[in-house]
């Protein structure tokens, strides 16, 4: 069943139906709150609240597509954390003993888990050095995979404005991640 | 094609979205122009680098609210869901009881010998105020102005277009507060009159509204994952000198001016981690006050700190 259908149920009072949407997305969800905000936590928060705002709003819903709707939401509870945040530390993705808690791969071996924690560290910082506006954009289209026209609405902006602030981002991380050796190794000779 | 252009777009030839002569004009450059070429190289390296970051998995359950979201209950399972506010035992159990009592008379009293006590989908539950469980929601007498007090700047309101003019605001002082503390909460359902309540309110709502009244929502209190709070106790303030509502004194707090309907309070747990998000949550199930009302809620957030 698609999203529109089970939305259509939950307005009806199917709790059953907006479980199914929220097992669906909270994922996918999480997943861009984390790397938005880059704490686990608020990221858990976001998601959470996501939730509580569209199930009390369901009889509002509008909007092309369920998904880009939840995005839309989900974006202006991490607005609220941001906000927030400005109060408090930032918490880092590791535990007391400095390892980072978000393992790319479990399978890979000691060598490969660090190059590949290496390599997230990197991108993850260079996504923080981006201005909120920006790291949203390259989060929803090159983490989330969103289409521009579900970025235009849950960015609430034009489709030309999605296109040319995504590629301001991109040329932004691509500046930063140029001095990353990680990312880019210098070749044996040159160093 | 000046390279500033040819950067400009790489976005667009990363996403595959250049037009056919535009992306040939693009590639035939780009394998001419060695700097071009590093450059778009870099860029298509990053994007990629940012596209590999694995996946990640909500690490708690959703936490949803009991209440249907917009579908009709049964009356029997509304009253069921409906929050319980406990009273604290002893004296003031009484006051309040025989305060919400006289709230009941006061609002039949305003409403012109209207019967808002009966003529709506939730009886009035004067009688389990009188036993102990304050009603919900619950009327209280109009005020002339609906606004919420200064000092809960914290606030969200909600409306629907199947509940014309009404507004549900809900509000707290703040957005945080430490474990331990009682938080103050003003929630307060608007509505026009003189359709609120009388019998065929629902033919004569598009009526100038003259006044409003205001009915106090269900309040309940949950916080991120298992954490849930019922309101310890209620404390109504009533603008009405000759009805008092104050069975502990809270109707003092800075801000709540006299003609204030509804601050209820819960307190949070001490031990609560700081950082905690709690939801508040009001209420006003459908057919309340009239019949054919949409159920309408609102969230408010405030952080434990």
């Amino acid at each position: 069943m698609d999203d529109e259908a089970l939305l259509e149920r939950a307005r009806r009072g199917d709790r059953d139906a907006f479980a199914s949407i929220v097992t669906r997305h909270q994922d996918e969800l999480y997943t861009m709150a984390l790397r938005l905000l880059g704490t686990p936590h608020d990221a858990a928060d976001v998601v959470q609240e996501t939730f509580l705002r569209a199930y009390s709003r369901l009889p509002d819903l509008r909007g092309p597509t369920v998904r880009a709707w939840l995005f839309r939401v989900a974006l202006n509870c991490a607005h609220d954390v941001q906000r927030r945040a400005v109060r408090r530390p930032a918490q880092p993705l590791e535990d007391a003993e400095g390892n980072v808690v978000e393992l790319p791969d479990p399978g890979l071996g000691p060598e490969a888990s660090a190059l590949a924690r290496e390599r997230l560290a990197a991108v993850r910082d260079a996504l923080n050095a981006l201005p909120p506006d920006f790291r949203a954009a390259v989060v929803l289209r090159d983490v989330n995979d969103l289409s521009y026209d579900e970025m235009a609405e849950a960015l609430r902006i034009p489709v030309g404005t999605v296109k040319s602030r995504l590629s301001r981002a991109r040329a932004m991380l691509a500046t930063t991640l140029r001095a990353s050796t990680v990312i880019f190794p210098v070749a044996e000779g040159q160093a | 094609m000046a390279p500033k252009h040819v950067h400009d777009l790489f976005s667009a030839a990363y996403d595959g979205t250049l037009g056919g002569a535009q992306a040939e004009r693009f590639r035939a450059h780009v394998d001419t122009c060695p700097e071009c070429a590093q450059a778009y190289d870099v860029f298509r390296t990053s994007v990629d680098a940012v596209r590999a970051l694995p996946a990640a998995r909500m690490p708690l359950p959703v936490h949803l609210p009991s209440d249907a979201p917009v579908a009709e209950q049964t009356l029997a399972a509304r009253l069921r869901r409906l929050p319980r506010f406990r009273f604290v035992p002893g004296a003031a159990t009484g006051v309040a009881a025989v305060a919400a009592a006289a709230i009941v008379v006061l609002a039949l009293n305003h409403q012109g010998g209207g019967n808002v006590a009966t003529n709506r989908g939730i009886g009035p539950n004067a009688n389990s105020v009188a036993g102990g469980a304050p009603a919900c929601p619950q009327p209280v007498p109009a005020s002339a102005n609906p606004a919420s007090p200064t000092a809960y700047q914290h606030r969200v309101s909600a409306s629907d277009r199947g509940r014309p003019g009404q507004e549900l605001v809900l509000a707290t002082q703040t957005g945080s507060a430490a474990p331990g503390t009682q938080v103050l909460v003003y929630a307060r359902l608007s509505v026009p009159q003189p359709s609120a309540g009388a019998p065929g309110a629902a033919a004569a709502r598009s009526a100038a509204p003259v006044n409003t009244t205001a009915v106090v929502p269900c309040l309940r209190v949950s916080g991120a994952g298992p954490l849930a709070f019922a309101p310890a106790h209620s404390v109504k303030t009533d603008g009405n000198a000759a009805a008092p509502v104050v069975p502990n004194g809270l109707s003092q707090a800075p801000g709540i001016p006299a003609g204030s309907e509804a601050i209820q309070a819960f307190t949070i747990p001490a031990g609560t981690a700081p950082g905690t998000v709690l939801y508040i949550t009001a209420t006003i199930p459908a057919n309340y006050p009239l019949a054919g009302d949409p159920t309408l809620s609102v969230d408010l957030a405030i952080t434990v700190g």
